[in-house]
């Protein structure tokens, strides 16, 4: 199976999970992601999809101004996109112990 | 682009800020109010990670387009050339299309712009020449002789006619202009030899 195929489907779902944890700029979370073991992510992707979250109401957005350089803006969880979190977060903890059982299973009869 | 960017190196400056504007020329075709979403606080992050990275943008990233176009398909936005005004198959619709495309085309290169521009100025030639023409078709109807070909009577660029002395400012323009978004593209080009691509696009 492909890694970078896998990031794809579950991607939202991880963005949404590390705003969750602290509010981030564009280039903070793509850089948590990896930290976390998602090797596979772009950095457009990650930029895509806070922006795609943002318009769907999931996220809130500033623009915190710096004296030394361009402006950054940050992103933070709203209570919409904490019940995201939760019910995705259920569709995945289901589809991922599915994915255990058949496995396990598979490997028992091998 | 932006002074407030001194604290990097100048050069990751610059290649920031031509990658930057790479990927908006990229996006032209989207309404002006998703590109700023799109691309707001993008030159922040990048020089972040340029510094991080040694000034390797598109060993990190990938081209300006491939970018975008990973940047649309995550945001959901149609890509770049699919979506409004395509079913329109209206004479005004067609115009409103081809300015959208003369417009992409001048960001992507500018240099496009200056050469229109030095083509305006050549008009009162094109006006002299149909003058000219105008006139010659008049007198071999009124002379009623087999007419002369028409650039019997253009003075020959091999002996300094005017003709030749106007071509050439057009080529040296173009090629300076050309050199010009040359240059913005190898700023971010100087470190490609670093590694490849990474991450995945969405599409």
């Amino acid at each position: 199976v492909e890694t970078t195929q896998l990031v794809k489907g579950v991607l939202d779902l991880a963005v949404l999970a590390v705003v969750a944890q602290e509010d981030g700029y564009g280039y903070d979370v793509v850089r948590r992601l990896r930290a976390a073991g998602l090797d596979e992510v772009g950095d457009a992707s990650v930029y895509g999809t806070l922006r795609r979250l943002y318009n769907a109401g999931a996220l809130t957005s500033y623009v915190v101004p710096s004296d030394e350089g361009p402006h950054r803006k940050y992103y933070g969880i709203n209570k919409q996109g904490h019940q995201t979190l939760v019910l995705q977060g259920k569709t995945w903890r289901s589809f991922a112990s599915t994915m255990e059982d058949l496995l396990t299973t598979a490997e028992g009869t091998a | 682009m932006n002074d407030t960017t001194v604290r990097y190196p100048a050069g990751l400056a610059d290649c920031v800020s031509a990658y930057v504007r790479e990927v908006r020329a990229e996006l032209v075709d989207l309404p002006a109010e998703d590109v700023d979403d799109l691309t707001g606080g993008m030159e922040a992050d990048l020089s972040e990670l340029a510094a991080e990275s040694g000034g390797d943008l598109i060993g990190r990233l990938g081209s300006p387009r491939l970018y975008a176009a990973e940047l649309r398909a995550a945001a959901g936005l149609p890509e770049r050339g699919v979506g409004r005004g395509r079913r329109d198959g209206s004479l005004s619709g067609a115009a409103a299309r081809a300015r959208v495309s003369w417009a992409m085309l001048t960001r992507a290169h500018p240099w496009l712009r200056s050469a229109t521009a030095f083509l305006v100025t050549l008009r009162p030639a094109w006006w002299l020449l149909r003058g000219y023409l105008a006139a010659w078709a008049l007198w071999s109807t009124l002379s009623r002789q087999h007419p002369r070909h028409p650039t019997a009577f253009v003075p020959s660029p091999r002996h300094g006619g005017r003709g030749h002395r106007y071509q050439r400012p057009a080529r040296s323009r173009v090629a300076a202009g050309k050199a010009g978004h040359e240059t913005v593209t190898r700023r971010c080009q100087h470190s490609r030899r670093y590694r490849g691509t990474r991450g995945v696009g969405l599409d």
